[in-house]
């Protein structure tokens, strides 16, 4: 919308109708454009914000138990539970008529305090089976689970009475809230996902820089190479690369394993303790470094195949060392290469889920592994919600920088 | 459900109704479709008692897996579609989801085989049980030398140096750890209720760690036994007979202290194939097809007038065998529904640290 | 870049260590896959080298098992419908954003790449939960929206990099001379980008025959793949027959690698991009 500008009387026609053209260019080349947006936004971009909105939709209690969110919104703790509370309750269970109704906000308050499931679900059936003639509500409640006498019960409730909540980012983060509302760090053996964070992110970066080690001398030796060595091996970089990945893990799995190639060709080297190769660290990077290289060497390529010789020379000539030709020269005409390939390595690498889950032992399950397994295994969807945030916002904090650097928002593997 | 819910939810309905129209619906139709556990026990179910059950009714049934997903009978609750009738389900799985209403209420007067089993819990109105089996300790005889004898054995890595294989779940995982740290078999759950008892078994488990290989189906433990890469591994006992008489391998495994579970039936809630349902459950209760699933994998049946037609040679093995059941300790399923969130929470802390 | 800059002999050993690194990574590269090809072949049911005897059991037990037969029908129907729909809607937004220069086509680019940008366990999950609401999750049209999605932005890529050096001159020569932009597309612009869209098919095709994750979400028993069924089978009871079906499916990269190349010799405008061309 650069060049348009309002039209007026004054104008000449040309320029009037020029603007117009070229306005209706634009409309027309948008209408192009429109479809694969709308597509996305729909099949892909909505589904992902909906499961992000999951991590801190927190509806399931409000719902179920209305009037005892009410009875407690003035509550605070350390001060005695209002009696108007038991009395919503008791009330609010007596209503929902099926367990279903009550299940997904037990669900809920389980994550936040053990025990609680089974406390709301068996109250509500005594109470659904007793007489109702009562006007001691409290006495009533605690006869039928003692645990109603201890405050933390309804602290549960009152912190899970939303519409959104900060509960599975913080659990995420491996923090909680105390009943008083105070955020506490959980002690070191607590705590399952930084450990699952850092995990994720060290494996990324161990295999970004092997990448670069073994993808740097193999791209240069391409670019430095015949055209019709530099075609071959091209074709020894693309060939595993449109190879699907399953293959190669499962080649991966059964060259590690304890029957495998690479263990008897060390025993035949001598080697007679057998090696464990398999579900470990090593085993995970090496698969993981073969399948994401090629997203190092063929942007490396591209850069290194536009870096004039002359230039080099000219610097060798003036008497620099090789290596501070490397470093002073070299190195900066390669560098946008070098960061695009790092950059699309290690996000590649942080949304890793079939390697671990293959090859990998316990340290090796990252967030992905931890998602599908909340998802799946577990139900807990609003903790999978807020560790898909997690790896998320990290991926696309990368993303950004990668934006930055290379000035595209367009991850390529060629030349720009 | 969700904040964008309302929104989405016809954008998504409007697409499918413009897909639909575009794509037809692919033209798998059955008359009831199952959801069961991998092999063996899935392969087992559909020669003993699906193939056999689709022979005499002429319905067609399908018969899916059900190892990825059981997220997927939330999500179809959820959104009311329609995927699975009868899902083969884990006991803390059949009380949760009866108690959140994803299972429907099963009327047992309408299956009379019913009154010939054991481990029949009236509370439990949702499910009803069809196997039942051990955890155990097993190892590979051709391997191993000395053949261990409890779970205390499984810690012993000087005795038995190399790796073991256990399932990645604290269910089981924690009442092994306890009776491996001394604790006995009737004590375990009052151990386990106290929070000094978990620490002392994560405590336990900490020994081990460093030679701890985890699966999560149990195939890969069967798998990485017999491939040398793990030198005993905690598995489930049929399994192991199982394999031993496929494989041709030569797998032994220790009784002592076994842990039993329980597998259920469950009919989704708002099932389109109540009728056909009714149908296989009673199909699948009685004794003969009960017993033909026990031959076919030596896990036990709650049938009680099966055993009639279980395998003499088959009997010494079965969990459900006296001589065994007396050595055993039986999951508390409930205590799992109560604690489950925590203790998983805590043992994928512990699993994830260093 | 033909030798190096002097040549001194620390410079010679330094290129011949640099060959052998070359082959070694090649061989790192390739080895593993191709050590997959003879134990297809193999006549007993083991997972290790030497092969005892050579025979074609597995490829028998593979094409005479339902299951199998199912994925391979699964993976040939939601790659090339997947294909076909991202290349249409990859060309004409590939097409409209070279036309126009509008304000804010960083963010429209941003918005397409997104889906090569999220980690695919959460793009799966996410379809998973707004499919399963209207019940699109375990039907063919699912699978097949899903995969589209995935491989949309690459057709995007590949086709725009064609078209940064195509001459826009051309269409404005057409259109003085009267021709319909639609005549213009078809007769002039199409068949100069025709080997950024024929690449970009054939990524497209490798991402959605590649997915593991988004179709164990989405599939259904009856929309199985390949590679969701190899998956199946490694983490329950591995068998040769999935050896003989990773084999197939290195047959099938082969195709399309030689596919690539045969385009690329055919187009002499993109061989100084070569190989990977266009995009990734």
């Amino acid at each position: 919308m650069r060049h348009w500008r309002p039209a007026s009387d004054h104008a000449p026609t040309i320029a009037r109708d020029q603007a117009r053209s070229e306005r209706a260019a634009k409309l027309r080349a948008f209408m192009l454009i429109a479809p694969l947006l709308v597509f996305l936004l729909v099949v892909f971009i909505g589904p992902v914000a909906t499961l992000l909105g999951r991590s801190v939709d927190d509806q399931e209690v409000a719902a179920a138990l209305p009037r005892t969110v009410t009875a407690l919104s003035d509550w605070q703790w350390g001060t005695p539970v209002p009696d108007s509370a038991y009395k919503a309750l008791v009330e609010d269970l007596r209503e929902a008529s099926t367990p279903a109704s009550l299940a997904s906000a037990a669900g809920r308050l389980n994550y936040a305090l053990p025990g609680m499931r089974s406390q709301l679900m068996t109250t509500r059936n005594r109470l659904q089976r007793a007489d109702g003639a009562t006007s001691d509500f409290k006495a009533l409640l605690e006869s039928l689970s003692p645990k109603w006498s201890e405050p933390e019960s309804w602290a549960a409730i009152k912190q899970a009475s939303g519409p959104v909540t900060d509960f599975y980012l913080l659990t995420a983060l491996d923090m909680k809230r105390g009943p008083d509302g105070s955020i506490t760090s959980l002690p070191a053996n607590l705590s399952a996902f930084v450990p699952s964070i850092v995990t994720t992110f060290t494996i990324a970066l161990t295999v970004t820089i092997l990448a670069i080690a073994f993808g740097f001398p193999f791209a240069y030796l391409m670019a430095s190479a015949s055209d019709r060595v530099a075609g071959i091996l091209m074709f020894m970089v693309l060939l595993p690369f449109l190879t699907a990945t399953m293959v190669r893990i499962l080649a991966w799995g059964i060259l590690l394993g304890r029957e495998g190639v690479i263990k008897s060709g060390l025993m035949a080297l001598g080697l007679s303790e057998p090696l464990d190769l398999l579900y470990n660290r090593t085993a995970v990077n090496i698969a993981l470094l073969h399948i994401f290289v090629p997203y190092m060497v063929l942007p490396l390529y591209s850069v290194m195949k536009t870096v004039p010789q002359a230039h080099l020379r000219a610097a060798a000539s003036l008497g620099a060392t090789p290596l501070t030709v490397f470093r002073r020269v070299y190195l900066p005409q390669v560098a946008p290469g070098l960061a695009a390939g790092s950059l699309l390595v290690f996000i590649q690498c942080l949304g890793v889920f079939v390697v671990p889950a293959i090859l990998g032992g316990a340290r090796e399950q990252g967030l992905p592994v931890l998602i599908a397994h909340y998802v799946n295994k577990t139900l807990n969807w609003g903790l999978a919600a807020a560790l898909s945030v997690i790896l998320l916002v990290s991926v696309y904090l990368l993303y950004w920088l990668f934006v930055k650097l290379t000035k595209s928002a367009t991850l390529s593997l060629g030349a720009r | 459900m969700s904040l964008f819910s309302t929104n989405t939810k016809s954008v998504y309905a409007g697409l499918a109704m413009a897909a639909s129209i575009v794509f037809p619906a692919p033209a798998f139709s059955s008359d009831l479709t199952l959801a069961l556990f991998t092999s063996p026990l899935g392969e087992v179910l559909k020669t003993a008692a699906i193939d056999p059950f689709r022979a005499e009714t002429k319905l067609d049934v399908n018969a899916d897996n059900r190892d990825w997903g059981i997220g997927a009978v939330r999500a179809k609750i959820e959104g009311g579609s329609d995927v699975w009738d009868l899902v083969t389900v884990e006991d803390s799985e059949a009380i949760q989801g009866c108690d959140e209403g994803y299972f429907a209420k099963i009327d047992k007067s309408k299956i009379p085989a019913l009154a010939d089993f054991d481990l029949m819990d009236d509370k439990l109105e949702c499910a009803i049980p069809f196997v039942f089996y051990g955890t155990v300790l097993a190892y590979d005889k051709s391997r191993i030398g000395t053949e261990p004898t409890s779970w205390k054995d499984l810690w012993d890595v000087n005795q038995w140096p190399g790796r073991r294989g256990m399932n990645k779940t604290p269910i089981a995982t924690l009442e092994l750890a306890l009776m491996a740290d001394g604790v006995e078999r009737g004590q375990v759950y009052e151990t386990l209720s106290t929070p000094e008892g978990v620490d002392r078994a994560f405590k336990k488990l900490d020994e081990l760690k460093p030679n701890i290989v985890w699966w999560q189906n149990p195939g890969q433990s069967r798998q990485m036994l017999a491939s040398g890469e793990i030198v005993m591994s905690v598995t489930y006992d049929n399994g192991i007979r199982f394999f031993n008489k496929t494989q041709g391998t030569n797998f032994g495994l220790v009784r002592k202290d076994t842990i039993t579970s329980v597998n259920y039936w469950v009919l989704v809630e708002g099932s389109k194939h109540v009728d056909n349902a009714y149908k296989f459950l009673n199909y699948a209760s009685q004794p003969e097809v009960q017993a033909a699933i026990t031959n076919g994998l030596a896990i036990s049946t709650p049938n009680r007038k099966a055993m009639d037609f279980v395998q003499e040679d088959l009997k010494p093995y079965l969990t459900s065998n006296p001589d065994n059941l007396g050595e055993s300790l039986q999951v508390d399923a409930q205590f799992w529904v109560d604690n489950g969130d925590a203790l998983q929470q805590r043992f994928d802390a512990w699993v994830a640290s260093k | 870049m033909k030798a190096g800059v002097g040549n001194t002999s620390a410079q010679r050993a330094g290129t011949i260590a640099l060959r052998l690194f070359g082959l070694l990574f090649c061989i790192f590269l390739i080895g593993p896959i191709l050590a997959f090809v003879p134990m297809s072949f193999n006549g007993v049911a083991l997972l290790h080298y030497p092969i005892e005897s050579f025979s074609l059991r597995w490829y028998w037990d593979l094409f005479s098992s339902s299951e199998w037969r199912l994925a391979f029908f699964n993976s040939v129907v939601v790659a090339t419908s997947a294909t076909v729909l991202a290349t249409a809607l990859g060309v004409a937004a590939a097409f409209g954003l070279w036309r126009g220069r509008f304000r804010g086509q960083g963010f429209i680019m941003i918005l397409i790449m997104t889906p090569m940008i999220v980690p695919s366990v959460i793009g799966a999950v996410s379809m998973y939960f707004s499919f399963a609401q209207v019940g699109l999750h375990y039907t063919y049209v699912g699978l097949i929206l899903a995969h589209t999605a995935m491989a949309a932005p690459i057709v995007v890529v590949t086709v725009s990099a064609v078209l940064a050096r195509f001459d826009g001159n051309l269409l404005r020569a057409a259109a003085s001379m009267g021709a319909h932009p639609l005549l213009a597309f078809r007769r002039i612009t199409l068949p100069l980008i025709m080997p950024g869209v024929v690449s970009g098919a054939v990524f497209a095709f490798a991402i959605s025959l590649d997915d593991v994750v988004v179709a164990l979400f989405l599939a259904g028993p009856d929309q199985r793949t390949l590679p969701v069924q190899m998956y199946m089978r490694s983490t329950d009871l591995f068998d040769l027959a999935t050896a003989a079906a990773a084999s197939l499916m290195f047959v099938v990269a082969i195709a399309m690698m030689v596919f690539l190349e045969l385009l690329r010799r055919r187009d002499q405008l993109s061989q100084k991009h070569s190989g990977a061309a266009a995009g990734q």
